[in-house]
């Protein structure tokens, strides 16, 4: 099982799931896992202002599915907190089950798709897996191979996935954060990472300090930068390293209101990379 | 699409150079190409393509016996990429292939 954490929720799905699809949306929205051949787990969020009457919505669902002659052999199904219902919907065996969490003020619903009859293991092992996060003042997300660490305000503006490449941008009041992993290094960086960091500063941009760290096997390289970006005055941050253990490269940037105290004892690790890295908050 | 398989097209020439390959495809002469307009108009009958390393990989692999899904599960093994992340790579590799004619897809019945 591989641990997934979006949106401040912790989801363990079978490893050879990924998630093929995603929301940025903090109020609602929705992850969708597939394995090699098809969609099998659809993971949904909605914010609500109160606690919903969870069977009823259940039971409506059901009924409208029922009223549409969408859902053949229906079945109402209950695991631990979890209400739903199971039943061949559009041709497709489905099980769905919803649940309340008062923490972050969502109602989750769980989707399985499968294809000949419902994996009782799988289905209780990724249901019982979700959970909300809970670390203070800040909000932890692993996807696409990226572990980080973000403030807790922070909004996912932008989340790019290719092959080999994940890009993650966060925006919060205090600053924005780019979070970046990069594959099949060897093919296209062709110098040190340390030049290719400092050639990504923006333009505007003058380079105040660059230094190099150790990090438990993590040769971390820093770029402090200050500049202007619509007329404010902004500090540059740049944190890049090559980890040996999965050969990627990582590279953090952010971006906030200038300050003087720009040292890098202030600059946190907040990307995991492998068992030897740690992330401070 | 996962099942289908892919052929190299034998009727292209193909060089090896270093570590990636430069493939030459023939082009059909056009209908039209006789005696004057073959005079006024110059009509490139061969096309280069040059493929890097991985691309070389998987045109290597497109041997008329492994599947996509084959490709697509050496590809990821050998670059530690996950299975999706390989799809989008070969598929999106084998398309271009495919466009240019230096590879022919055979679709399983």
């Amino acid at each position: 099982m591989g641990l997934v954490i979006w949106r401040g929720f912790n989801i363990s799905v079978p490893d050879e799931w990924e998630i093929l699809q995603f929301s940025k949306n903090f109020e609602i929205g929705s992850l969708l896992f597939a394995d090699r051949y098809s969609f099998r787990f659809e993971f949904n969020w909605n914010r609500l202002s109160g606690k919903p009457y969870m069977e009823k919505i259940v039971e409506d669902y059901l009924l409208d599915l029922v009223n549409n002659k969408r859902i053949k052999n229906e079945k109402r199904i209950t695991l631990y907190d979890w209400k739903g219902f199971e039943g061949i919907v559009d041709g497709i065996l489905t099980s769905r089950f919803g649940k309340w969490f008062e923490k972050e003020s969502c109602m989750i619903e769980g989707v399985f798709l499968w294809d000949l009859k419902r994996d009782l293991d799988t289905e209780e092992n990724v249901l019982t897996s979700i959970s909300t996060d809970d670390i203070f003042n800040k909000r932890r997300w692993k996807a696409f191979g990226i572990d980080l660490v973000t403030e807790k305000d922070a909004k996912l503006v932008l989340c790019d996935v290719k092959p080999a490449y994940c890009k993650m941008v966060f925006k919060s009041k205090k600053c924005e954060e780019t979070f970046e992993r990069f594959g099949l290094v060897n093919f296209w960086l062709k110098e040190d990472y340390g030049k290719w960091s400092k050639k990504r500063i923006p333009q505007g941009f003058t380079v105040k300090k660059t230094s190099e760290k150790k990090l438990n096997d993590h040769s971390v390289k820093y770029i402090f930068a200050e500049g202007y970006r619509k007329f404010r005055r902004l500090s540059y941050q740049s944190q890049t390293w090559l980890c040996p253990e999965d050969k990627r490269l990582y590279n953090l940037i952010i971006t906030k209101k200038y300050s003087k105290s720009f040292e890098e004892d202030s600059f946190y690790q907040k990307i995991l990379c492998c068992n030897k890295m740690e992330i401070k908050i | 699409m996962l099942e289908a398989v892919p052929e190299k097209n034998l009727a292209v020439d193909y060089e090896k150079k270093e570590n990636c390959i430069v493939i030459t495809v023939h082009k059909k002469k056009p209908k039209w190409l006789f005696f004057p307009f073959s005079w006024l108009f110059r009509v490139k009958l061969k096309k280069k393509v040059m493929l890097d390393s991985i691309g070389t990989e998987i045109w290597q692999l497109c041997d008329g016996i492994n599947t996509v899904e084959k490709i697509v599960t050496i590809i990821s093994e050998k670059y530690e990429l996950t299975f999706h992340e390989s799809r989008v790579a070969v598929t999106e590799y084998l398309k271009m292939l495919i466009e240019r004619g230096i590879v022919a897809i055979r679709v399983k019945d």
